[in-house]
């Protein structure tokens, strides 16, 4: 596995939310290679339900880079999932990393990257690295890295804390009732029902 | 310099108006004139012009629209021809005639300019003459060419644009790729009447207060203790898109860990993820390259491979002799066998 910081959605969600809609920050999902695991439509939905507000997915495959260019500007300030770097070659990171400054918008951009990716974009593409800076996570074949036990624990504690069972919360985001506190999106997303929120 | 009321000063970060990978030349000047035409009608100047000068404004619009964006045109192409032999001319032979060149031993010290770019010689010099008869000079600083990495790469963009730009006595600051200052790139850096490398700042020890002054700035006294900041500007190498990239992320754990403040912990795990990032793509021979330089202090710049790992920022050069592997490079590699 990664020698990369793993972070659950959640955390990653948290950290887009904090930089803020105009950060101009760029980061990088590392997916798994595992063949059941989420894709970047899986992975924007949790961010949805974390953020609370759409998140854009668009493919790079094939894409000469005025296209990239039109999709991270139009609109420019969305948290943005780019996939499809698979069939980059060193030239293709080279040429998108000489145009960094015209991909430069003021929402989030997730790249959406394999192991193998990665090692070209930071083989080829320096600037766009540096870009990036450490803000590089790993993601489980789940697309969750919480184990069994620490999601059960952290279940447990928003039970004790709210005085509510996990089925009560349930029935109240089925009948639309659950409060907006962003505790609770994390309680279904824990539960595996983001799609509730 | 715009302050000072004598300069025009266009700014043009080239990489985000062109595509650069092509390596064409005449992409800066292109960049050039669209920017100075501007400044020309935002200085007001256009309206103290002549009926003659409007028009040859105009003409030399028109001209630097072309030169920048191409044109359509209808051309007139007449018929091809073929004469047919005389039926009693028995020597004849099949063929036609090809232009042969010998070149000359004299060449000359650098390449003619190509035709395309003398043509838009004549538009450019308009622009410049009539700012020049209001008392400005005009200056142009191009960013963004320092991202064409290889010394080659960049000199094919930038020879012949800033060729011309010095004869219309246009200054031209550049931002270049770190590579023209080593190796087989140095002879490019003659070029210039000037280069001024941007190095690194210093991390030492009692010497980390510019970048402690960057993260005050940005109000990291309120997270960060003064070790703490310390750890920050240690670990940055002294560069200051990763000091502000490991202040935020060290800050972003802090928050997700519910901690109030930023603990030693966190600054560690933000160093460690820059070093895996420095870390990823790196060959076999520049990983050497790198526990060399670790444990002798040795490193020579004239390699290729040594080249490549300044310009990346992996190996970080403080003097003319002071050359250190980025430090949070350094705390995630692997030591020698």
């Amino acid at each position: 596995m990664s020698d990369f910081s793993t972070q659950p959605p959640f955390d990653i969600g948290r950290r887009i939310e904090i930089r803020g809609s105009d950060a101009y920050s760029w980061l990088v999902v590392l997916r798994s290679q595992a063949p059941e695991s989420a894709g970047p439509e899986d992975f924007a939905h949790e961010l949805e339900a974390i953020l609370f507000k759409p998140v854009r997915v668009a493919s790079a495959q094939g894409l000469p880079l005025g296209e990239i260019r039109r999709r991270l500007e139009f609109p420019p300030d969305d948290v943005l999932i780019l996939w499809g770097f698979e069939s980059y070659t060193a030239h293709d990171w080279e040429a998108l990393d000489i145009h960094r400054a015209a991909l430069i918008r003021p929402g989030t951009v997730v790249l959406w990257l394999s192991p193998v990716a990665l090692r070209d974009l930071c083989a080829n593409a320096p600037n766009l690295r540096s870009f990036i800076g450490g803000s590089i996570f790993a993601l489980s074949p789940t697309g969750d890295v919480m184990s069994g036990e620490e999601r059960s624990e952290r279940i447990r504690e928003l039970e004790a804390h709210y005085d509510l069972k996990t089925a009560e919360v349930v029935e109240l985001a089925t009948a639309r009732k659950l409060p907006p506190e962003p505790e609770f999106v994390e309680w279904l997303v824990l539960i595996g029902r983001g799609d509730l929120v | 310099l715009q302050e000072n009321g004598k300069t025009v000063c266009l700014y043009i970060d080239v990489s985000a108006e062109t595509d650069l990978s092509g390596l064409n030349s005449g992409a800066l000047l292109a960049s050039f004139g669209l920017h100075l035409s501007r400044a020309l009608k935002d200085s007001g100047i256009e309206n103290a012009l002549t009926p003659n000068d409007v028009e040859s404004l105009k003409s030399a619009r028109t001209q630097l629209k072309h030169f920048a964006y191409g044109k359509t045109e209808q051309v007139w192409v007449a018929d091809e021809e073929f004469d047919e032999p005389p039926d009693d001319y028995d020597d004849y032979e099949p063929g036609h005639f090809v232009t042969q060149t010998t070149p000359g031993k004299l060449k000359p010290p650098f390449p003619t300019l190509h035709r395309e770019l003398e043509d838009i010689r004549s538009p450019l010099s308009f622009f410049i003459t009539t700012l020049r008869s209001h008392g400005l000079d005009t200056v142009v600083v191009f960013d963004g060419l320092d991202r064409l990495i290889t010394p080659d790469r960049f000199w094919t963009v930038v020879h012949q644009d800033f060729r011309l730009l010095r004869k219309l006595n246009v200054a031209v600051l550049a931002a270049a790729p770190l590579s023209v200052l080593y190796g087989a790139g140095r002879p490019i850096s003659e070029h210039f009447d000037r280069v001024h490398h941007i190095a690194a700042l210093q991390i030492s020890p009692g010497k980390t207060m510019k970048l402690r002054s960057v993260l005050t700035q940005r109000g990291a006294h309120d997270l960060l203790q003064k070790t703490e900041m310390d750890r920050v500007c240690k670990g940055s190498g002294g560069v200051l898109r990763d000091l502000i990239s490991l202040a935020r992320d060290a800050g972003e754990m802090a928050y997700l860990d519910g901690s109030d403040d930023v603990k030693p912990t966190h600054v560690r795990t933000a160093v460690t993820q820059l070093g895996q990032a420095y870390l990823r793509g790196l060959s076999t021979d520049q990983q050497k390259e790198l526990r060399r330089l670790a444990k002798t202090g040795t490193f020579d710049i004239s390699s290729q491979t040594n080249a490549e790992l300044l310009v990346t920022r992996r190996v970080l050069e403080y003097s003319a002799t002071g050359f250190r592997v980025h430090p949070a490079l350094q705390q995630v590699m692997k030591p020698s066998k």
